[in-house]
This record gives C-alpha cells, structure tokens and sequence, in this order.
C-alpha cells in the first residue's frame, strides 16, 4: 500500500524507511523457510550465516514474484539436485516422474509456499499482493541474475543434507510505507486447518 | 460399490501425486488435471467428480476462474474444496460465492484433509 506520510505520522529517511521496510519483508522470508520445509517435506533446517552457493554442481532454481501497490518482491531459491532429491516425497518418488522433473517441481512447488506464506504475512500490514507461478529451472554452473536496483538479502538454510540458498529482492515505489500490523487484517486461519464455509 | 472420485486440480504433481496417494490409500478414486483449463476439458467431456480439491494459483486458468466457468456453463453437482496458500478473506468470500464448500491453506495435513473429504464426500 503506498501512501505519502501524513502530518501525524513521523517522517522518516527514504532509504531509512526502505531498510525497515526491506528487513521487516526479509523478516518473514527467514521465519517462514525452515517452517514450511519441515511442515511439507519434513526437513528440518536452520538459518545459517555459513556457506557459500556453489553453482559449479548440477543445481536446481526455482523464482517466483510478487506485487502489490507500492512494492515488488521476487524470491529466488537454490539448491543442488542432490539436495532436493533428498527431500522428494515417497508419493512423487514412485510415481515414475522422471527424477529432475520431480526436484523441479518440488523446488518450485516450495517457492510457491514460501511466496504464499509472505503474501499473508504482508496482510497483516494491508498490502494485498498477488503472486505468479513459480518458473524453475535445471543447470549446470547457473549464472545467477544480478538485481539492478532495489535491496536484496540472501540466505541459507541448512540441515542434514539439505542445503538451500533463498534471495529476496524488493523494489519500492517512492514513498511507499509498511503499515504496522494490525491483529483484525491478519489470517487467522491456520495453515492445513479445514475451513468449512 | 462405486468408488468415489475426487478430482485434485494443481499445477503442481508434487501436490497431486501426494494427495493421490492419501486418497487411494482411503478408498478414493483420484483424477487428475494440471489446471483449471485441463479440469474444465475433462468436466465438460463428461467427467464428474464427486469432489474436486482446486488449487487457486495456476497457469493458463486459476481456481476462482474454474469455478466461475462452472458457474456460467451450470457444472454442478460437483462440490469444490480449495487447497491453496491464498490466505485473504476477500479471496475465499469469493470463493464461497462461487460455490465451493470449504478451504485448506497449504501446507496440508493429511489426516486433516482426508476427514474434509470424507465430510464433503459423505452426502453425496
């Protein structure tokens, strides 16, 4: 949602108010990784300030955007075949999907829950966001997209052997400002929860 | 005894191949569709599920777009579960409007979804 400060709300720096805003965004990326790939795969991991991509193995990246009013974001994951592999439910495994179309699918498929978990978390600060299709992709050495401009933060999450790089980028439109959450705008229904209208 | 159709609509085969299984595993009988465009060719060819599980998301036709083809062509007799990381009210009132009886925000639960089945299965 983008509005101009109004002469009751304390103005703040431009690239101040976009720092808050970009770590708050951030924020949920790195709270909402961990828990969806233990609640869809059972995989546990942890956010880690360890490691480094290496994109010289055969690599697996899924990317998947978002937009609102006022704000952009796109999330790119990465991972080694090899670790997804690891993570492919039973169900799909012996399914005779061929096995790179199953991490792929199981790539995006994530990139899709982690878009859907921040879109409802933003909710919460009445940004209603709409979010594409994942786009996945194989590779070998992948040359990853530089973003031109806005903020990006990369992160790594780990357990086992499972090893997953994940970079947010944002871009703002000017002025746009993060409205506090507010508990009566937030989802109040659980993930996996039935609701029956 | 017939056995009862469900039909999983999602882009996703890691989500339909997960949920076949669940389903089988309780009796059910599973079709297929990658989308909304594929669900509504098999729907108008006649197909007829007792329950279609309809993810909101997808290429080429999403879920609330399904829903309003069904509306408009009168598909009934169908009941319709979403299964979806959509969590906004806006989107599920309208959701409601068009006729489906029920919404589970991804990640599911198995057991969860399997006793929403068999809910919305039981009258039919």
């Amino acid at each position: 949602m983008s509005r101009a400060p109004s002469a009751d709300t304390p103005t703040m720096g431009t690239s101040t108010q976009r720092t808050l805003t970009f770590a708050e965004i951030d924020r949920y990326v790195v709270a909402a990784a961990p828990s969806l790939l233990a609640a869809a795969y059972g995989q546990r991991v942890e956010a880690s300030e360890d490691g480094a991509v290496d994109t010289a193995k055969p690599m697996v990246m899924s990317v998947i955007g978002l937009a609102a009013d006022g704000v952009r974001c796109s999330l790119l994951l990465l991972a080694s075949r090899d670790a997804v592999a690891t993570v492919v439910p039973e169900a799909v495994r012996t399914s005779g999907v061929p096995p790179e179309a199953a991490v792929c699918d199981v790539l995006g498929e994530l990139a899709n829950l982690l878009a859907g978990r921040v879109k409802n978390d933003l909710l919460a600060h009445a940004v209603h966001a709409f979010s594409s299709t994942p786009t996945t992709m194989l590779g070998d050495e992948i040359a990853i997209p530089v973003p031109r401009s806005g903020m990006s933060a990369w992160h790594r999450f780990a357990g086992g052997d499972f090893e997953m790089f994940v970079r947010l980028d944002t871009m703002f439109d000017p002025g746009f400002e993060l409205a506090p959450a507010e508990d009566a705008r937030a989802v109040h229904v659980a993930e996996g929860e039935f609701v029956l209208f | 005894m017939t056995t009862t159709q469900v039909m999983v609509v999602d882009d996703s085969l890691t989500v339909r191949k997960q949920l076949a299984q669940i389903l089988t595993s309780a009796g059910f009988g599973v079709i297929e569709a990658v989308d909304g465009k594929d669900a509504f060719e098999q729907l108008t060819g006649g197909t007829r599920p007792a329950l279609m599980i309809l993810d909101a998301n997808m290429p080429r036709m999403g879920g609330l777009e399904l829903l309003e083809k069904m509306h408009e062509t009168s598909i009934g007799g169908v009941s319709v579960v979403m299964l979806t990381t959509e969590g906004d009210a806006r989107v599920m009132h309208r959701a409601k409007s068009l006729g489906a009886k029920g919404w589970i925000i991804k990640p599911f639960k198995s057991d969860l979804l399997l006793s929403a089945v068999k809910k919305l299965t039981a009258v039919v």
